[in-house]
């Protein structure tokens, strides 16, 4: 695939154009991580496509093999894998906190200790989630390295 | 949590209070008892206690991740397999001369226990305190 840059003039809006014969997975990975730099993703709510913003998903779920973000008022499904999403948006606030669930840091409003070493993060929405054991360190090792 | 993952970590528990049970046993024995001789049928004590400690963990296994609520109700049940466990190990082996004896061992059982759950919630707090404090940071920096 040919990759061109084209240098344009303000007020003219930046976008970026994929020229394609159909759009295969790859052209599908690169649209979302252009979306992803973005902001956005693409998801579906009652058979329609959406997008939404980074900042509105709380926590995304893997509930068997299908993917769910859930925003304050909705309920999106995405087409893709957890660990696509995982790897595509880490570095967006995003983090790993169970085996089935990626948890926005930015929608955390606090954690308290249960017991068997795992944590409960209270969310801005009222939920709350889960942080596995396994997942604790790696937290205390993110948070600390963003700082 | 997969059942490998579970099963090694019972196996390390159980090796940890099987050491830890020679230790203590080896360390405070001589001044509790310092007449006292044991011999070689001793040694299956601390293997005896360490196996009536880690089988009960299994009530903690599930593959999704336990709430509180389920997590108090496990924690008891826990709490009362291993009293009766050792309990009944103590009283095959003859270690309660007194009827009277077994309350009190219950309730030593018990306070070792609460006192553990105690410390390591103590600790996880330290943890869930750093982790506040920096998602306070993270959040206040965007």
């Amino acid at each position: 695939m040919k990759v061109s840059i084209e240098i344009i003039e303000k007020p003219l809006p930046e976008k970026i154009v994929l020229q394609c014969y159909a759009v295969t997975p790859k052209v599908d990975m690169i649209s979302r991580y252009v979306k992803a730099m973005e902001g956005t993703l693409s998801g579906y709510a009652e058979d329609q496509l959406h997008q939404i913003f980074l900042q509105d998903i709380y926590y995304i779920e893997s509930v068997d093999n299908h993917l769910f973000a859930y925003t304050e008022h909705q309920v999106y499904e995405l087409k893709m894998k957890l660990y696509e999403f995982e790897e595509l948006y880490q570095e967006q606030s995003f983090f790993r906190c169970a085996k089935a669930l990626v948890v926005n840091l930015m929608k955390i409003k606090n954690v308290s200790s249960i017991l068997n070493g795992r944590l409960s993060a209270k969310l801005y929405n009222g939920e709350e989630i889960i942080i596995s054991r396994l997942y604790t360190r790696e937290l205390k090792r993110i948070l600390s390295r963003r700082q | 949590m997969s059942i490998g993952k579970f099963l090694k970590q019972c196996l390390i528990q159980f090796f940890i209070i099987s050491t830890c049970v020679t230790l203590a046993t080896a360390v405070v024995g001589p001044y509790l008892l310092p007449n006292f001789k044991v011999g070689f049928e001793t040694f299956y004590s601390p293997i005896m206690v360490g196996i009536i400690c880690t089988l009960p963990s299994f009530v903690f296994y599930s593959k999704q991740e336990l709430d509180l609520r389920h997590t108090i109700y496990r924690r008891i049940i826990h709490m009362v397999m291993i009293a009766g466990g050792l309990t009944v190990l103590n009283w095959y082996i003859g270690n309660f001369v007194l009827i009277s004896y077994i309350p009190a061992f219950v309730m030593t059982v018990f306070v070792i226990y609460v006192i553990v759950i105690l410390i390591s919630w103590i600790l996880e707090s330290r943890d869930a305190k750093f982790i506040n404090e920096q998602l306070n940071k993270l959040q206040n920096s965007k």
